[in-house]
């Protein structure tokens, strides 16, 4: 397995688009910068700003998108070019294979997350919007963290859907879909989509200004709506892959 | 009777109402070199990608050293190489790398095992060219270099001199020869150019529309003074491939 995930990050050299993508957690701080800068604020709440840094449109579209546009490319690759019929014949399994793909997206959403949060403590605390303070920035990355491990978890489907389906348009659009559905239904309902289900998770301590919910915060159901998502992913995937024998 | 490497019994493979391999009875011994002819839409690929579990069969039977393969991929996938249709690697990535990939895969050095490969299939090693700007003829040799990277009982190849130069080929049949004659190498190879299988084959089985209508051992082939041509043509009814 270990192999199997060392040859994953391997296979990603030269890739240009990786970069852009890691480039992209550096969008919302900058327009963090910009808004703040525009009204005038000569001080900022550090929770405010970073709702808009890295909270906010990151965590809710711009992460989603990436990951499910990343998790096609990873996958629609190897199958247009018939790799993946070589990685059978080393042979790998099916859940190594859907595992190691999955730590791909965990890595790259992790990743991001924290480097949002680099880009967020110099986009804050350089323009002088928010004071410098160790307890500020160890909440950001604390709170970057969470967000990286559980997006990824709620991006499986995705993943799925990439590796079940034969092309990448449906999985690409889905993407936009399914990231765009966590959105709306955050204040209709939080327990019945994984992304609606992370934001449940991520506001139980409600130190995340601003957002608009009308539940209240249940880990339990929210970990419960993620993991059954989670293995009807995978349980498709191992029926479609197993189809092949 | 010598062992059979591969065996199938009344294999088939149906597309809908389509049957693309009918009843294949194969029998591959141990060390030898089986070639199987047939055109384009015959029913060698798909064949081949039933012996490698790569496609489910509709119906019959496939044995790969004594043992289904289906539970078994584990035990039986090392010790087969294969290259089906055109070989597919990273684009982004040179040809010692794709290879590292696999060898890494299958917890084999690196460094020994890829370099070996590549200088049997006539590939320098640590290039800087990407497979994405290969020729197919180089393209082919690192799908053969894969096949062969950790020395496998059993060679499955579909096609290997597509797109080689006649040098290549040349090189190609005397590889395929000494693995089997100097390290007992059992290789099925498919192809539509008749002569060079002539020169090659241990025996060979004739598909036409999904059938396997004929095999035939090519010392007795020879002796009776019978050309590969002629005989493809007399069991086909067909007028020849290359």
């Amino acid at each position: 397995m270990l192999r199997l995930i060392e040859t994953e990050f391997y296979k990603l050299r030269r890739k240009k688009s990786v970069w852009m993508m890691v480039l992209a957690a550096f969008l919302m701080p900058a327009l963090s910068v910009c808004y703040f800068g525009y009204l005038g604020q000569a001080e900022v709440e550090p929770a405010q700003f970073y709702k808009w840094s890295a909270f906010g449109y990151t965590t809710w579209i711009i992460l989603p998108v990436i990951l499910g546009i990343f998790a096609t490319m990873i996958v629609y690759e190897e199958k247009r070019l018939q790799i993946v019929r070589q990685i059978w014949l080393v042979p790998v399994k099916e859940e190594s294979y859907f595992f190691s793909k999955f730590c791909m997206i965990l890595v790259l959403s992790v990743g991001f997350m924290m480097l949002t949060a680099v880009a967020s403590v110099l986009c804050s605390v350089l323009p002088g919007f928010v004071p410098f303070r160790l307890e500020d920035m160890m909440y950001l990355f604390e709170k970057c963290m969470e967000i990286g491990i559980l997006l990824a978890f709620a991006m499986l489907p995705i993943l799925a859907l990439a590796i079940v389906g034969s092309g990448y348009v449906m999985p690409a659009c889905m993407t936009v879909v399914y990231a765009l559905a966590g959105f709306f239904l955050m204040p209709v309902n939080m327990y019945v989509h994984p992304i609606t289900s992370m934001g449940a998770i991520l506001i139980r301590k409600k130190d995340i200004p601003g957002l608009l919910v009308t539940q209240e915060s249940c880990v339990g159901k929210a970990v419960l709506c993620i993991f059954v998502w989670d293995i009807i992913s995978f349980g498709l995937v191992k029926y479609q892959l197993s189809k092949r024998k | 009777m010598k062992e059979f490497v591969i065996e199938t019994r009344k294999l088939t493979k149906c597309y809908g109402e389509q049957t693309v391999v009918k009843e294949v009875d194969l029998h591959v011994r141990k060390g030898e070199i089986y070639g199987l002819l047939g055109r384009n839409g015959a029913g060698k690929t798909t064949l081949m990608k039933m012996l490698l579990g790569l496609t489910p069969e509709t119906s019959g039977e496939v044995e790969v050293f004594g043992r289904k393969l289906r539970g078994q991929e584990k035990q039986i996938y090392p010790q087969i190489g294969a290259m089906i249709e055109a070989p597919g690697f990273y684009p982004n990535l040179t040809g010692t790398e794709n290879l590292e990939i696999f060898a890494r895969l299958r917890g084999m050095k690196r460094e020994q095992t890829v370099k070996r490969a590549l200088a049997v299939v006539g590939l320098p090693y640590r290039d800087k060219k990407l497979f994405g700007n290969y020729s197919l003829g180089m393209k082919q040799r690192l799908g053969i270099a894969n096949a062969i990277l950790h020395d496998p009982k059993l060679l499955i190849l579909d096609e290997p001199m597509n797109g080689l130069d006649p040098i290549g080929i040349a090189e190609m049949r005397g590889f395929l020869v000494k693995l089997s004659r100097e390290q007992g190498k059992t290789i099925l190879i498919s192809s539509h150019i008749l002569s060079e299988i002539e020169l090659v084959a241990d025996r060979v089985g004739i598909m036409d529309h999904g059938a396997l209508l004929a095999q035939k051992n090519m010392k007795e082939l020879k002796k009776g003074e019978e050309t590969l041509e002629t005989y493809f043509r007399n069991v086909t009814g067909g007028v020849g491939i290359a």
